[in-house]
């Protein structure tokens, strides 16, 4: 130990001085001189002060860290409250959505139930009936009795089987929803124009809401019924098979050839399983468009009647309208999808940064937990070196 | 973010002696025991430092992957919305080619002369094909995408699981730091009793001489 001289007062002079940290004026922004105001009186009267100082600086400069630390987690949990607050905000908004397109959501939670059911025993039948009619087409290619006969077997499962009849029930109520609602509206306006002439603005109203409503009654009935898709998405394939049997001629059996193997491969995915997804993709693409091209061409050079002709170009506009509807749905869909994903980034990101925080003032209160020990122990080292040297002091002076 | 969670400042005055065992055990009275406590601290000191870097290592590695995590979330964000703005502009673009078969087609059903009907038909038939490959285009394109979004959140995952671990470790380097710390003291608790035993020893000598 450094050897200094005993002075029994060094712990009485300790506390005091170091209780006057700004007596000799510190210059702002600079920490103040440890030994400042202070009148040491010797080598341990000075270590002491030297290291109380330090140590209550030490312990002071934590403290305000810690104040700074807490202000700045009560920040970023204002900032995580008003994150949260936005994305509840904006979920419930999404629930509200009443606009043109009108709230999915709540139409698909109410009618699940029946859709759910009438997709999976529907789906099969429906993909299975223009597979059917391309294998009975390939088994009687010099029979075109034959193969009508299988036309007329499949169309009446269309009523007679369960499952596909359900279909067809599902489609035939929403289009005579549908139509009903037409009436509705039409009846609507007839009033609404009556008493539109007294007053404009009830007119107005009027052709709103029932605008509103029919586009509601479209949604529900016509895009969002799974039957009605079925069933149209049938009759487009059943007529585009059926025209190119009609045209007959080897092409005719390639095109229904390519239009089955696309079908085959979307239900039992064999060139999924053998070369991965993306082929798969690709041999559904280039079947359906060859087979596509191949029975238009042979329908283009065979005049077809005309009842098959204009079945076959109005499913095309019907599918191509729900397309178009499917096409818009998927793209707000995934821009809602994102936009909360982006939101959930954001919140996590503010609670990374109070987490940060958080350990950040565990390791603060750590320390001052450990400086004040410290301190205390140094207090303590000072106190018991003054009072040996004390007592060494007083057994001399006894000896003397 | 800042650099780092971790205190850098932290010390305390049994870790403010910068100096070596010998100069310690000097500086403490020189003796056996002085080194033995100056052995001890200077010990628990390096082992307090290497505690200190490894802390800031792995607070730097957590805030890395936090910030990595919330990367992926955004990529991943980004690549749905590109896969449904490729999906749903395919579909449109299809459904639209789709319409006007469909139309070409009644046209055709309608037509004055067969002539004019194979026309339409043949231009039906090209129509429905774009139709088929604009529908199969937009599909590519927005698998691909969703291949690059379900990524994109296994990096996420993988992240916050690396962030996980991390903060796990800290928390055992903590308890390390702890342990260190209390070896230092200890140190200076046996030094303390030492020289108070001394002290004692001295004083009676004085009186026995006395």
């Amino acid at each position: 130990m450094t050897p200094v001289s005993m002075n029994p007062t060094a712990t009485v002079a300790l506390a005091p001085t170091v209780s006057q940290p700004q007596a000799a004026g510190p210059v702002p922004g600079l920490p103040p001189p440890l030994l400042a105001g202070t009148a040491p009186q010797d080598a341990l009267e000075m270590m002491l002060m030297s290291l109380e100082r330090m140590s209550q600086d030490s312990l002071a400069e934590t403290q305000a860290r810690i104040a700074h630390t807490r202000q700045e987690i009560r920040e970023q949990l204002n900032e995580y409250l008003k994150k949260l607050r936005e994305a509840i905000e904006a979920a419930k908004k999404k629930d509200d959505d009443d606009g043109l397109f009108g709230s999915v959501a709540g139409a698909v939670c109410d009618t699940i139930g029946e859709v759910v059911g009438t997709v999976v025993d529907l789906g099969v039948d429906i993909v299975t009936q223009p597979i059917d009619l391309g294998i009975a087409f390939l088994k009687n290619p010099t029979n075109p009795q034959a193969f009508f006969d299988a036309i007329q077997t499949e169309m009446s499962q269309l009523v007679s089987n369960g499952e596909v009849a359900h279909s067809v029930r599902g489609f035939v109520r929403g289009v005579g929803a549908f139509c009903g609602s037409i009436a509705d509206f039409a009846v609507d306006m007839a009033q609404a124009l009556g008493q539109g002439v007294l007053n404009p603005g009830s007119l107005r109203d009027s052709i709103k809401h029932g605008l509103e409503r029919l586009w509601s009654s479209f949604e529900t009935n016509i895009v969002q019924n799974e039957a009605f898709w079925e069933v149209v998405g049938a009759v487009t394939k059943a007529a585009l098979i059926a025209g190119a049997a009609i045209a007959g001629g080897p092409l005719a059996v390639v095109a229904i050839g390519l239009l089955a193997v696309a079908e085959a491969e979307k239900r039992y995915g064999i060139v999924k399983d053998l070369a991965g997804a993306q082929a798969s993709q690709w041999t559904v693409i280039v079947c359906e468009v060859a087979g596509s091209l191949l029975a238009g061409g042979i329908a283009a050079q065979t005049k077809l009647p005309g009842a098959l002709s204009v079945i076959q170009g109005s499913a095309g506009v019907v599918q191509g309208v729900g397309a178009m509807y499917a096409g818009y749905r998927a793209i707000k869909d995934a821009d809602e999808k994102a936009d909360d994903l982006e939101r959930q980034a954001n919140i996590q990101s503010t609670l990374n940064r109070m987490h940060e925080l958080q350990r950040l003032m565990e390791d603060l209160i750590d320390t001052l937990e450990e400086k004040s020990e410290s301190h205390k122990t140094t207090s303590e080292l000072g106190v018991s070196l003054v009072q040996t040297q004390s007592a060494m002091q007083a057994a001399a002076i006894m000896r003397a | 973010m800042n650099s780092s969670a971790i205190d850098s400042t932290r010390s305390s005055t049994l870790g403010l002696i910068g100096m070596n065992a010998d100069a310690l055990a000097s500086e403490l009275g020189g003796d056996i025991n002085a080194q033995v406590a100056a052995m001890v601290m200077v010990a628990g000191r390096e082992k307090r430092a290497q505690i200190q870097q490894s802390r800031q290592a792995e607070e730097r590695l957590i805030q890395a992957m936090e910030d990595r995590q919330v990367k992926e979330m955004l990529q991943q964000a980004s690549d749905i919305r590109r896969a449904g703005i490729s999906d749903g502009f395919g579909k449109i673009a299809s459904g639209a080619l789709s319409v006007a078969a469909g139309s070409l087609q009644i046209e055709a059903a309608t037509a004055s002369t067969a002539q004019a009907a194979k026309v339409l038909e043949g231009e039906a038939a090209c129509t429905r094909g774009y139709a088929g490959l604009a529908d199969g285009m937009a599909g590519l394109g927005s698998a691909q995408y969703n291949e690059a979004a379900k990524r994109h959140e296994a990096g996420a995952v993988a992240a916050d699981n690396s962030a996980a671990a991390a903060r796990r470790r800290l928390e055992d380097l903590r308890d390390e730091a702890r342990s260190a710390e209390e070896d230092q003291r200890s140190a200076i608790d046996f030094l303390r009793d030492i020289n108070q035993s001394a002290a004692a020893a001295d004083r009676a000598a004085i009186f026995q001489r006395a």
